[in-house]
């Protein structure tokens, strides 16, 4: 698979940050605005910092957000969505037209808001962006909690005097899992790009260096730097587009239905 | 039908007042005054709080709520200070702009990536499947600012083909040349959207066309001795495009952040850039008035798609 | 295509021009006709300059409207609406002489009661700028159509310095006299008795002015039109400075193309500025560490400003050595350069009993600054760096600008913040607000660190009132040194607002800061 094997090497080449690069990723490391030469690979930017010490490090950050804010999202909508399809009635509906607002309300309008409003710190930024991912997995789980309800295995659960809970978590949520994973890992890329797109507002975490803040900092020198916008974006397309063959590969393990006979 | 209809309806009401409620608290009880960007660096104390007397900032929230949910009954979505004109006006400008660009890269997009879905959903043992999934995946994972900018780089900066940035040229063409010109302009904004947009119908289209095919009665239909192009087209697709009207009307909310990023990159004179202007000046009015309205179309299209599901899937019942 | 054609006729021009010889002995006769294409990254919200706080309203509007006085490039003010004036010894009483003849657009006929509206009426209801300046206006009195007395019940030194503010602008009282001038259609629609009329207004696209024929100064103005371009992207404005679509890029050029716009043949960069902005790291006093002198003295040690000059403006700019910027004409030239000395700075906060922790902090502040400028991002982040040389850890705190600024100025909640206030035209004015006990109001826009120093509350009251410019500037002296020696502002370094404009255009840019932009006498040499 090779998604797999690009995040596993881009995942290993983050974690080794410090050891790949002798340069500080928020310190100046060189001339300002220095195209791409041997020791520093990729130039360096218009504050002197090392474009490949960036790119690296940043790599981590993206990828810690995306994976933060994927899990955040799987988790409170595996919540929603097996209380949902589960309990069914009234707690459906309650918790489905809550789904729906979330779904509806267009989602950068609410993430340039919430980080706008509530500071722009790495934090805020990833729960924002988890918080606001969830309805997808929520209604996957719901759907798959409501065709199996009536499973037999759960109706024997139930029959020895299973409580819900043991029953969402024991029982069927094992087995809803496989449409739950492929959607996580497609959004860790959104979440990727989300945070991007933020920081391309302007609206990143000044203490550290993200890919997209990179991309942001680097429009207005696009004339003059063209290494500042190349590389971050390309490190940062690299990074979605292995997740998104991730998600793909384990769509066509998981569901061999998507394939023809 | 109609039953189900009403009701639909009557739920998308609390849905609409839950999204005013929901921007309303969030902006105002986050913390920031707008007061700092209207009164003005030479501004004196004074100035300031009447200022914010005047435009009712110093009532109790519930009591501006209150007012705001009263005056959007009547049509009144407030005055922008920032813009100088009253929101709706404003909104309503700005939105020409943003439904061209919107349009016409949906179009593309529609018609390439379905067609392009189609294709490799039926030519899968090909070597297109696979170049065509990478394809679809890379293009699909593109910041599209970046794509943006790279654009711009290369088409209007180093080659100058193309505008740089806006939507219309100075000179007041009229006729056709102001058709021509617009067009110029819209070309790099549309490519960097349809880009996008495309990978995902594509992707979208070809996992639907892929169940539908496997489905029984398109077995049957072979084998009752129509054409493969027959099937495919009059059959399946009708079939296959059903949940993909469903996913695209759910994700409208993604693909205008897609195109809030877009509008900025290249100055596009849309609701996507009056967004971004809006929350840097803490514009209440006009950001509670995008807010609503996007909402508003965004619940409408989704009945919209449901209306459609309805109508041409035969087998779908409603009570 | 017609761009090809257009890029043509530009560059033929152009090189016409240049063929020509031109004698310096004589300056050429002035043309008639012409257009000039401005660009403005925004619409400007309203079209009246006394209601307004933003730029792109004084660029357009000042254009339509007039203020009593204009400035020349040296910031002394020279006549406009008001031809000749006097000021009695006391500094109380000013007296104006007006132009005759002065029609507003519509037809009716200017006269000495739309100014006593304007300053009368008006303002002290409307205008945000007013009260700052105008306080102890007691009356405006009209002896006749032509003649205006303002009485102040304080000596008033810097009228002068003040009135041409476009902010000043004299209202058609026929216009504006009923009902609620803040919704009145004449705030889109614009009239006034400048040399250019209002013809259209497309939001997001352009607004037009055009030559007003009836203008009282004879003969003038020489331009056919002056065209706003809204274009929101400065490098897109430089391409299109560059391509012949527009003639001037007001204000916003980027300091990294400034050089290679400069080596440009027919394009010429300018920056004046009276204004005087400095960007400068602003301490709370009553925070824990920064209540400290040596505190202040080492972080203002620390800054390595000349890198931030090269780096954020690619040497577009100075270092500062005030909190007043060199281009202003009351800067004190003798005033210290600020080297950089870790050494030195390290010393200081060892003296002050700051130790080091085992982790090599002293201590950590909080660094506030309004994320979405650039120029101040950039400036934390080398301030970041340098800091940590001298063991002090800063945490970035950028958020958008109301939040930022409620934080600094209503709350008190920071530590040190980046930002940038305008010292002019006249400092007496902003140093009342910023750095004066009268400042202390936690009103936006006030004295953030919370600076109380009886003798510069003294100087300054002292200046405002002061009528001799020569004496002013001698009391300004005093009090930048005092300044310098408290720090309760630290200065970083003064940026530069970049201008740039075709050169077949003579005139352009006469004034002494683009706020007092003005194309009466701007004229196009087409051959």
């Amino acid at each position: 698979m090779l998604g797999g094997s690009i995040v596993a090497l881009l995942a290993l080449a983050a974690l080794c940050a410090p050891l790949l690069t002798p340069y500080d990723p928020l310190r100046r490391g060189g001339l300002a605005l220095l195209t791409p030469r041997v020791g520093h690979w990729f130039g360096t930017d218009d504050l002197g910092r090392d474009t490949f010490t960036q790119v690296v490090y940043g790599m981590r950050v993206s990828l810690m957000i995306g994976i933060t804010s994927a899990a955040t999202a799987v988790v409170i909508g595996v919540l929603v969505g097996a209380c949902a399809g589960y309990f069914g009635g009234a707690a459906d509906d309650v918790l489905m037209r809550l789904t729906e607002l979330f779904q509806v309300v267009p989602r950068i309008f609410l993430l340039i808001l919430m980080v706008a409003l509530l500071g722009q710190r790495l934090v805020v930024i990833t729960a924002a962006i988890g918080v606001l991912s969830w309805p997808g997995t929520a209604r996957l789980v719901r759907a798959e909690f409501l065709s199996r309800r009536e499973a037999e295995y759960v109706m024997a659960a139930r029959a020895i005097g299973a409580g819900a809970a043991r029953i969402i978590f024991r029982q069927i949520l094992p087995n809803s899992l496989a449409p739950v994973v492929v959607n996580g890992s497609l959004l860790v890329g959104g979440a990727i790009l989300l945070e991007a797109g933020l920081a391309f507002f302007g609206l990143g975490d000044q203490n550290i260096i993200s890919l997209g803040q990179m991309i942001y900092a680097a429009f207005p020198l696009m004339r003059d730097a063209w290494w500042a916008s190349l590389f971050p974006g390309l490190f940062l397309s690299l990074i979605v587009v292995a997740f998104n063959l991730v998600g793909d590969g384990l769509n066509e393990i998981l569901n061999p239905r998507a394939l023809p006979r | 039908m109609s039953r189900y209809w009403g009701r639909r309806l009557l739920q998308a009401v609390p849905l609409s007042l839950g999204v005013v409620v929901l921007t309303f608290v969030l902006i105002h009880t986050a913390p920031g005054d707008p007061v700092a960007t209207l009164a003005g660096e030479q501004s004196t104390a004074q100035y300031q709080t009447q200022l914010r007397h005047d435009l009712g900032l110093d009532r109790p929230l519930y009591v501006q709520l209150v007012r705001y949910v009263a005056a959007i009954f009547r049509g009144n979505l407030g005055y922008s200070f920032t813009f100088g004109q009253p929101v709706l006006a404003l909104i309503l400008a700005r939105t020409p702009a943003t439904l061209l660009l919107m349009g016409t890269a949906l179009v593309i997009s529609t018609i390439l990536g379905v067609a392009l879905g189609v294709e490799t959903a039926t030519h899968v043992r090909s070597p297109w499947w696979n170049l065509a999934s990478v394809a679809a995946a890379i293009a699909y994972s593109l910041p599209a600012f970046w794509v943006g900018e790279i654009l711009i780089l290369i088409f209007a900066v180093q080659f100058r083909w193309l505008p740089i940035v806006g939507m219309t040229s100075l000179g007041g063409y009229s006729g056709l040349a102001h058709w021509l010109d617009l067009g110029r302009h819209l070309v790099l904004p549309t490519l960097t959207l349809v880009s996008f947009n495309l990978a995902l119908f594509a992707r979208l289209t070809r996992a639907s066309m892929l169940e539908v095919l496997a489905q029984e009665y398109v077995v049957v239909a072979r084998a009752k001795g129509l054409t493969p192009r027959n099937v495919i087209y009059k059959h399946a697709l009708r079939s296959a495009l059903l949940p993909v009207i469903t996913i695209v009307g759910l994700n409208l909310g993604t693909m205008l952040a897609g195109f809030v990023l877009v509008e900025t990159v290249f100055g596009w004179p849309g609701l996507g850039r009056l967004t971004f202007d809006a929350v840097g000046a803490r514009d209440y009015p006009v950001i509670s008035g995008l807010f609503l309205l996007t909402s508003e179309a965004v619940i409408a299209a989704n009945l919209l798609t449901d209306l459609l599901y309805g109508i041409v899937d035969p087998r779908v019942r409603y009570e | 295509m017609w761009v090809q054609g257009l890029l043509t006729l530009v560059i033929a021009s152009l090189v016409a021009v240049v063929a020509v010889p031109t004698s310096a002995a004589q300056s050429p006769v002035a043309q008639r006709g012409g257009t000039l294409v401005v660009t403005l990254d925004a619409d400007p919200p309203t079209l009246n300059p006394a209601l307004s706080v933003v730029n792109q309203t004084f660029w357009t509007a000042d254009q339509v409207y007039e203020t009593l006085v204009s400035y020349d490039a040296a910031f002394k003010p020279i006549p406009r609406l008001a031809t000749s004036w006097s000021v009695s010894p006391d500094g109380k009483t000013y007296r104006f002489g007006l132009a005759r003849n002065v029609k507003w657009h519509d037809g009716v006929p200017f006269n000495s009661g739309d100014v006593q509206y304007t300053f009368g009426v008006f303002g002290p209801k409307y205008s945000p700028y007013y009260k700052t300046v105008l306080a102890a206006l007691e009356a405006v009195d009209t002896p006749d159509a032509n003649t205006v007395v303002f009485r102040f019940s304080k000596p008033n030194g810097i009228l002068l310095s003040l009135l041409g503010e476009p902010a000043f602008a004299i209202l058609p009282k026929h216009l504006f006299e009923a009902g609620d001038p803040r919704t009145n259609p004449a705030n889109n629609r614009p009239v006034g008795t400048g040399p250019f009329k209002f013809k259209e207004w497309v939001r997001g696209d352009h607004l037009t002015l055009v030559r007003n024929d009836q203008y009282y100064q004879a003969g003038l103005p020489y331009l056919d039109q002056v065209i706003y371009r809204i274009i929101p992207n400065a490098a897109s404005q430089e391409a299109a400075l560059e391509q012949g679509e527009v003639s001037m890029v007001l204000a916003t050029v980027l300091p990294n193309d400034a050089r290679r716009l400069r080596n440009t043949p027919g394009i010429k960069v300018v920056s004046p500025s009276v204004l005087a902005r400095i960007i400068g790291l602003w301490p709370n006093l009553r925070a824990e560490h920064l209540k400290q002198l040596r505190v202040r003295q080492a972080l203002s040690l620390a800054a390595d400003r000349q890198r931030m000059v090269d780096e954020i403006a690619f040497g577009e700019g100075t270092v500062a050595r005030g909190p007043i910027a060199s281009t202003s004409p009351y800067f004190d030239s003798s005033l210290p350069f600020i080297h950089r000395n870790v050494a030195a700075a390290n010393k200081l906060l060892d003296e002050a009993g700051l130790k080091r922790g085992s982790d090599g902090i002293r201590f950590t502040v909080r660094l506030r600054h309004v994320a979405s400028l650039d120029t101040f991002a950039k400036t934390a982040q080398i301030l970041k760096e340098n800091y940590a040389d001298i063991g002090v850890r800063v945490d970035i705190l950028a958020a958008e600008v109301t939040t930022t600024l409620t934080a600094i100025f209503i709350n008190s909640d920071f530590d040190v913040a980046v930002y940038s206030a305008p010292m002019g035209p006249e400092p007496g004015l902003a140093l009342t607000q910023y750095l004066s006990s009268q400042g202390l109001t936690k009103a936006f826009f006030s004295n953030a660190p919370g600076y109380q120093n009886l003798r510069v509350d003294q100087l300054i009251a002292e200046s405002v009132a002061t009528i001799d410019p020569t004496k002013r500037a001698a009391i300004y002296r005093e009090i930048q040194r005092m300044i310098m020696v408290d720090l309760p502002v630290i200065p970083l370094w003064e940026p530069r607002f970049l201008t740039a404009y075709r050169t077949d255009f003579e005139n352009v840019f006469t004034q002494p800061d683009d706020r007092y932009i003005n194309f009466t006498r701007t004229w196009h040499r087409s051959r």
